[in-house]
């Protein structure tokens, strides 16, 4: 039976290789989603993740709370990003694409177990979460991955927890409206 | 039925490969973390080779890029400073550079001029020889009594 994830960080504390391994393991592929999302590069993304790894196992020592592991490696990844972003001279594109929004809070209660799609779908769920600007996509790629709480949310993108709310939102309201619309 | 998550992971699947290769290379060195850079530690093979493409590349995408704005301002206070600089100058070079050099009959009357000075200086040498040249024989004998007898009582008083 797999460990839970605090019980995994604390083993990953002691320099137990089997519970780095687990826990990368674990994210790897969600992290890699998000990544790639933001990126929009595939080995660009790779690396990223490497470095995002080598940088948790270093600095493992700072997280406080073992049962946001998840979130903060995910922080970590997307620090990652930013620098890519500035190295590529990304990161005025990205956040210049932010609309302008009230600070309406995500009051649909929708779980992203919530959201179910069908096979003959699939293709139009990843279209319409295309057209989405980046900075909601982000918001509700989280949201769906790994279903952070907003406050991990707020965390992990450097943002005001009322901010998140708002992108959630409108990314949830705007996707449905995209799903509904496409034949 | 699918969950949006199951989507999403299923859609990057295929870089699963190269995610359990860079994990198993982070959990292989674990035990040998180090201050380098994690640069260093992707392999030979994935990076690029080093030229001076590359080299300018990188410098250009590492040194320039980040701070191009500040790199666009101080381009433009320069253009700024240079633009008043040429618009304030009345278009004239500097007095000393408009001076022609002196032709040769200048500079024979300089030279002329120069012997002449020489021979008067020479000529007052002569006949009014300088104090300091004097030889010794020829220096005039102390006359003042007041400063002899100082000189002879202190001969004296060092005798004694």
């Amino acid at each position: 039976m797999q460990a839970d994830i605090p019980t995994q960080v604390q083993a990953a504390r002691g320099g137990a290789r089997e519970a780095w391994d687990a826990l990368f393991s674990r994210y790897q592929l969600p992290l890699f989603a998000y990544v790639r999302d933001l990126v929009r590069d595939r080995e660009a993304s790779l690396d990223i993740i490497q470095e995002a790894f080598i940088a948790a196992s270093r600095h493992l020592g700072t997280l406080r709370d073992d049962a946001k592991f998840g979130s903060w490696l995910f922080g970590i990844a997307r620090q990652k990003c930013v620098h890519h972003w500035r190295r590529t001279g990304r990161a005025e594109k990205i956040f210049d694409d932010e609309p302008v929004t009230d600070n309406a809070a995500d009051t649909t209660g929708a779980q992203p177990g919530d959201w179910l799609i069908a096979a003959e779908r699939e293709h139009a769920f990843v279209a319409a979460l295309e057209q989405l600007p980046p900075t909601h996509r982000e918001a509700l790629t989280l949201h769906f991955l790994e279903d952070f709480p907003l406050e991990e949310v707020a965390a992990i993108t450097a943002t005001p927890l009322g901010t998140v709310k708002s992108r959630l939102h409108y990314a949830k309201k705007k996707l449905r409206e995209l799903l509904e619309n496409q034949p | 039925m699918k969950t949006p998550r199951e989507i999403l992971l299923e859609q990057q699947a295929e870089a699963l490969p190269d995610l359990d290769r860079v994990r198993r290379a982070v959990v292989a060195d674990l035990g040998r973390v180090t201050m380098t850079d994690a640069t260093e530690r992707v392999p030979p093979a994935a990076r690029p080779a080093w030229s001076p493409l590359t080299w300018t590349v990188v410098a250009w995408q590492q040194l320039v890029v980040p701070s191009r704005y500040a790199w666009a301002g101080v381009a433009a206070a320069w253009l700024c400073i240079v633009s008043l600089n040429l618009a304030l100058s009345d278009g004239h070079a500097p007095a000393l550079a408009q001076q022609r050099a002196p032709d040769a009959a200048q500079a024979e009357l300089a030279r002329e001029q120069r012997a002449l000075a020489a021979e008067l200086l020479g000529t007052r040498l002569v006949a009014q020889p300088s104090p300091m040249r004097q030889d010794r024989s020829q220096a005039p004998a102390f006359n003042d009594a007041g400063a002899l007898g100082w000189r002879e009582e202190n001969r004296f008083e060092h005798f004694v």
